[in-house]
């Protein structure tokens, strides 16, 4: 994987020391709370409601097992022995002291890490497809190029005043696993009808209040081009983003106000007039970058398919079962990629202790090329696995309890925190997400209802994802009560689809029967189990499912 | 009309990498560059410039300011001051930056509620001071502000790291 350069670690120190003079100098009064508060942002150190939450940057979801590691130290040393994998592949402490923060900054340099404008109204970390590397249908690894806008975004002293946040997000397969539709920025990596490899970009995508589905801002925009044309976006964007009313102010409000075509225009009026002053990225710096990605040497693996694998799950059922969610095929024949779920029913979605850490960093160590990856479904992968060591993982794997059988299934659910912990929210989350998995996470309940992705939010700003769930769920506050609308359909896939709202919410105790409604209808429309709930729901509509929710209004 | 400051939101000092001076540009004529480029009603051709009005004159941009309709004064402007309605706005970076880039060779002052730890953002988008009133000016002392900007000097950013030119 990419290894900081000298480059890297002396700017990511320096941040730390700007950001420790900084604290001394709130606490001084030197800084206003005002003025110190996009400092700490731009930092990761968010005031939630019970304390402070550091959220650390996971470039594109990929670790190894040293940072892992550290990871389990600084949640022992300073957290509760936990860390929450959010869906924009990061990690987030919510316990911290403010005074400690300078400290865990240099303990996460130590290891290459840091918590760079991981908050605040800048670029955001940048995420990808979290099987890079590894997917065969791939075009390039993704993380070639989200690192060279890590590395671009990073301090850019004309975007870190943005009207809002700034999110990108980079995939470079056919099938989109990075939501890219949904970003203010989504880049797919693909190749022309010459054989050149090149961008496709999306803008204006986000989900929040106003979920929309970003246009298409280029079909090809050749690799040596992209920076110019990233500066010539944001340029355009912070110039005439809204700044009246932070509701407004996504790039995505600017494209929907003024329509594609004119925002296009303005991009490219303005890429015209600076490309020639750009030297061009140095050969020798992408070189280094695309060298940190260089996939490991698989040959060296003992030859076993996923055909071999017969023979451990004769021994092992239970294993068996676990496989047919959690492995999913490798570019090599005699590797498979390991997803390892977060979502064991009764668990918070997403969290890990500080031992499952330690667990996932040993066995990435030991058996898999030393890659982990968060993905933004807050599960964990380990990329590269040998056939070979299938059985020993999933044995080391079940010991920490980590090996819930449910990959894509009813309870990997996305959830926000919610009223647990956020200050935002207006209803909770996660005990929705602890009760729909209890239900309905019995291997053979789920495993008849097949695939089904349920995304919860506690708020309507959405970090749940909830608009793109088969199912979601939105968490609101009516006059002091929780109340929770229904939305079907939504897909954050390639066919990216905004889910429609079955009609009006339901109270706390009505959610689950609500939920239990939907499955039936479900189970009784489907043409046969081939048939997963979103291609049954796309096929019949709405009508099915809203006569048996709202049974009186008809 | 240009901005008549209350004294309390007077600027007096401004900010360089080297430390303090008083703000000299005071008693100059100002333009708003909102005037400069407005046009008469029914012209078809962009207004042209007032040269010898100009000279010894601040242009004072604010957070609106569409730089590219400033060309054609550029070559005849020696100071402009760019405004930032708050600290959170960072409008004022980009067409700092614009300005530059459109070629404009003269000084420019970031005018507003600016602290130190955006004195970087805002000499490297093209700006060679920042102003403070008395109040800030008591608040964040001299030192700090040479200290940012000789951190902002020595560190070598990604971007020109990667082929973009400010």
């Amino acid at each position: 994987m990419y290894q900081y350069s000298e480059f890297d670690q002396t700017y990511v120190r320096d941040r730390v020391k700007t950001f420790r003079d900084q604290v001394a100098r709130r606490i001084d009064g030197v800084l206003t709370e005002d003025e110190f508060k996009p400092l700490r942002l731009q930092n990761g150190l968010y005031l939630q409601l019970h304390a402070y939450m550091l959220r650390i940057a996971i470039p594109y979801g990929t670790l190894n097992s040293k940072q892992m590691r550290q990871l389990a130290m600084i949640a022992e040393r300073w957290d509760k022995g936990y860390g929450h994998f959010t869906t924009r592949q990061n990690i987030q402490f919510n316990w911290v002291k403010l005074k400690d923060v300078p400290d865990i900054l240099d303990a996460l340099a130590d290891v290459d890490m840091h918590a760079i404008q991981t908050s605040g109204n800048c670029i955001r970390n940048v995420t990808a497809d979290h099987f890079a590397g590894a997917a065969k249908d791939e075009v390039e690894d993704p993380r070639i190029t989200a690192e060279l806008l890590r590395q671009w975004s990073t301090g850019h002293p004309e975007f870190v005043y943005l009207p809002r946040k700034f999110k990108i997000a980079v995939s470079a397969t056919p099938h989109d696993r990075a939501v890219i539709a949904f970003h203010d920025i989504g880049i797919s990596i693909t190749k022309n009808d010459k054989g050149e490899i090149g961008y496709r970009i999306m803008l204006g995508g986000g989900l929040g209040r106003t979920p929309m589905i970003g246009a298409e801002l280029t079909p090809f925009l050749p690799k040596a081009e992209l920076l110019p044309y990233m500066e010539a976006i944001l340029h355009i964007y912070n110039r005439y983003g809204r700044r009246d009313n932070k509701y407004k102010a996504r790039v995505k409000i600017l494209v929907h106000e003024q329509g594609i075509g004119k925002v296009r225009d303005e991009i490219d009026t303005y890429y015209q007039s600076i490309r020639h002053r750009f030297t061009g990225l140095p050969p020798a710096m992408y070189a280094a970058i695309a060298q940190g990605f260089a996939p490991p040497d698989f040959t060296t693996a003992p030859a076993k398919t996923r055909a071999d694998l017969a023979a451990d799950f004769a021994i092992s059922p239970r294993m068996q079962a676990w496989a047919e969610t959690s492995l999913a095929p490798h570019r090599h024949p005699n590797h498979s990629m390991v997803t390892i779920s977060l979502k064991k029913p009764g668990d918070t979605p997403g969290d890990a202790s500080a031992d499952q850490m330690r667990v996932i960093a040993d066995l990435a160590e030991t058996y898999a090329y030393d890659e982990i990856r968060i993905s933004h479904e807050q599960n964990v992968i380990l990329p590269h696995v040998p056939n070979a060591h299938i059985a020993t993982i999933f044995a080391a794997l079940d010991q920490a309890k980590l090996t819930a059988a449910n990959i894509g299934h009813i309870s990997d659910i996305i959830a926000c925190p919610g009223m647990d912990y956020c200050s935002l929210a207006t209803a909770r989350s996660i005990p929705v997400a602890m009760d729909i998995a209890k239900k309905f996470g019995d291997l053979k309940t789920e495993r008849n209802i097949g695939k089904l992705k349920i995304k919860i939010s506690g708020c309507i700003n959405a970090c749940g994802h909830h608009h793109v769930g088969h199912i979601g769920i939105l968490g609101l506050d009516r006059a002091g009560v929780e109340n929770y609308q229904i939305t079907l359909g939504g897909d954050g896939s390639e066919e990216a689809a905004i889910g429609d709202r079955t009609g009006p919410g339901f109270s706390a105790e009505a959610l689950l029967p609500a939920i239990e409604t939907i499955l039936d209808v479900y189970l009784a429309e489907r043409h046969d189990a081939s048939e997963d709930f979103l291609a049954c729901y796309r096929r019949v509509g709405m009508v099915p499912f809203k006569s048996a929710l709202y049974p009186t209004a008809h | 009309m240009p901005t008549s400051d209350t004294s309390e939101n007077q600027v007096m000092h401004i900010a360089t990498p080297e430390g303090f001076i008083a703000n000299d540009w005071l008693d100059r004529p100002r333009f708003l560059a909102s005037d400069l480029i407005q046009k008469e009603e029914g012209d078809t051709q962009p207004a042209q410039p007032a040269v010898p009005a100009l000279k010894g004159g601040v242009v004072e941009c604010g957070p609106e300011t569409e730089a590219e309709e400033l060309v054609a004064w550029l070559p005849h402007i020696t100071a402009i001051e760019v405004r930032f309605p708050s600290a959170f706005d960072g409008r004022g970076f980009s067409i700092a930056r614009r300005l530059r880039q459109l070629g404009y060779e003269g000084e420019m002052r970031a005018v507003g509620r600016l602290h130190i730890d955006q004195f970087r953002h805002a000499l490297l988008c093209g700006m060679d001071g920042v102003g403070l009133t008395e109040g800030l000016a008591k608040r964040m002392p001299e030192k700090h502000w040479v200290k940012a900007a000789k951190t902002a000097g020595a560190e070598a950013s990604y971007q020109s790291r990667l082929g973009v030119r400010e």
